[in-house]
């Protein structure tokens, strides 16, 4: 098989909209091995899957919805879950998530 | 020594659990260094639930089976108040704020979790070189591969450095180490077992499993995790009852195998064309039924899972953005910088890769011509099992196309590394059941039939064993 390699400016723009900065040589290595992979499936085109259904899930799952209370056996459960949370933020401010400047 | 083993002991009061526990240890402390099957050890946390089974037994207690044994958790799945990595260096030092359920469950019983192992970042690989924190080594080869993505779990079974292990499967990372260790490896019907606390990769095709040295101590373990779970819409209002752990040989004998064609073609090394001829004179000498069977979209199911899992990872893994996770990231201009680093330092090569393949896929233009299309092929894939369902009671196929491959040998080739899932990922596609019994070969059941592959295992296992 021929190799492939996507355009350097198609690479770019998924690095865009993926957030990923990768370095020139991480850029060519991902441009050729997807258009190897991407050549790979072009064998799907051969099968006809005109009025078949799209699985989108392997269980027939029910959307569950629920009451917006907080779901903890008690108090203390809730003070210790909530403080692990917030111990694995990078960055905080007391209680709070501390991000860069949104608005 | 197995489960049903260790209980009897435990409760003659041959051993305890904390000495139990402190063996194990003496064990990953003299070969684990060698191996690498363990990313960290719960040291306190497994001490004081042996200690807590030790006082239960003392006041006379009957004590659940699972109780003392000796686990290994994948690295995926969250232990409370111990670090869970994914094997990625973007959760470098996160530590579980709540157990799984599959560990509240096992916790309940009085299970041992030991330590957390190695696996392929987030679960993508199938050799467990895609670790950001080092190699595992298999135990049977030190030279080779583990089989990955649940290298660590598997690992850790086969060099007695736990009884049993939870896994993960999202195309085969249960079942390919298995194979590649010399263990059993279940992965079960998807919705079976909760995947609450498991973190993601494809979530339409997570499922939590387990690693065992006996099909036995597979189902023991699978009984106590498996049913509906609040906290996962997926999974399933099916309980499982004395189906899973009773021998009825007559039930088991009346059993059509089916043996899938596009399965054995060319592709298989050797060595692996070889033990499925075995396996099969073995089944054929138990008396069981055994016939051809034509699962014939098989050669796109590669494809279809190449799609998909990457589309559904990058959907996935979008919310490790260095806010809530991860480490630093406070000295960027603005929170897009910010996002952008902590990606780019955190996810290592193959995470990359399937982020950009997923991204892509999913993207405006090609939604249709990749995503959409792979989903109605996983249909066609889908209903070609439940046909040969109609025919045949369980499937047989090898593993893996090859035997354990060594260090380095397909680390630059992702295709070469993805076709070792071409016997696995099907199963994930199609929802379904599948067991791996030494000396490696998989068995494929009907939804929510785990008892068909375990009752077939065990069988086999008596077999060879008499």
């Amino acid at each position: 098989m021929p190799i492939q390699r996507i355009a350097p400016e198609t690479v770019a723009r998924l690095a865009e909209l993926a957030r990923l900065g990768l370095s020139e040589k991480e850029s060519e290595k991902i441009g050729s091995d997807l258009g190897e992979i991407l050549a790979h499936f072009e064998e799907l085109g051969k099968i006809d899957t005109e009025g078949i259904m799209p699985m989108i899930g392997a269980a027939d799952a029910k959307n569950v919805t629920r009451s917006d209370d907080e779901d903890l056996e008690t108090p203390e459960d809730g003070m210790r879950l909530g403080e692990r949370i917030r111990e694995a933020f990078p960055d905080r401010a007391g209680d709070s998530l501390k991000v860069q400047k949104i608005l | 020594m197995t489960i049903g083993k260790f209980h009897e002991s435990l409760m003659n009061r041959d051993f305890s659990a904390a000495e139990a526990l402190r063996e194990t240890y003496r064990e990953i402390d003299a070969r684990d260094g060698e191996i690498g099957a363990y990313l960290s050890l719960a040291r306190d946390g497994a001490m004081e639930a042996a200690e807590a089974v030790d006082d239960r037994i003392a006041h006379g207690e009957r004590m659940p089976l699972l109780s003392g044994i000796p686990l290994g958790i994948k690295d995926n799945i969250m232990l409370e108040g111990e670090p869970c990595t994914a094997g990625s260096k973007i959760l470098e030092g996160y530590v579980a704020a709540y157990d799984a359920t599959a560990i509240a469950k096992l916790k309940a019983e009085g299970a041992v979790c030991v330590g957390k192992t190695n696996m392929d970042e987030f679960g993508m690989g199938s050799s467990t070189e895609n670790s950001a924190f080092g190699k595992t080594r298999n135990p049977r080869d030190l030279s080779k591969v583990p089989g990955g993505s649940s290298g660590g779990s598997a690992a850790a079974v086969a060099g007695n450095m736990a009884i049993a292990a939870l896994g993960s499967d999202t195309g085969g990372s249960i079942r390919q180490p298995a194979d590649f260790c010399g263990v059993v490896g279940l992965k079960p019907t998807y919705g079976a077992i909760s995947r609450y606390g498991l973190i993601p990769l494809a979530s339409s095709l997570d499922t939590v499993g387990i690693e065992a040295k006996t099909v036995d101590d597979a189902a023991i373990v699978f009984g106590a995790i498996s049913g509906k779970d609040p906290h996962d819409a997926t999974s399933v209002e099916k309980t499982y009852g004395k189906e899973l752990y009773e021998s009825r040989p007559e039930r088991i004998r009346a059993m059509t195998i089916g043996l899938p064609k596009e399965y054995f073609g060319a592709g298989i090394a050797k060595e692996i064309g070889e033990r499925m001829d075995g396996v099969i004179a073995a089944f054929k000498g138990m008396d069981i039924r055994v016939k051809e069977v034509s699962l014939p979209h098989t050669a796109y199911a590669l494809s279809a899972y190449y799609i998909i899992m990457p589309a559904e990872a990058s959907a996935n893994l979008a919310r490790f953005d260095g806010i809530r996770y991860g480490t630093g990231g406070g000295g960027s201009a603005s929170i897009k910088e910010r996002y952008v680093d902590a990606k780019s330092r955190g996810f290592g090569e193959e995470a990359k890769r399937r982020i950009m393949l997923g991204t892509y896929v999913l993207s405006s233009g090609y939604y249709d011509a990749y995503y959409a299309k792979a989903q109605k092929v996983r249909t066609l894939i889908a209903n070609d099992f439940k046909a040969a369902f109609a025919e045949v009671d369980a499937l047989l196929t090898p593993v893996s196309p090859t035997l354990p491959f060594a260090f380095g040998e397909k680390t630059d080739d992702p295709l070469a590394m993805y076709l070792s899932d071409i016997f696995t990922i099907t199963a994930n596609l199609a929802g379904i059941p599948a067991l791996v019994v030494p000396p490696g070969f998989q068995l494929i059941g009907k939804p929510f039939h785990e008892h068909d592959l375990l009752g077939l295992g065990r069988e086999y296992e008596r077999a060879m064993a008499s």
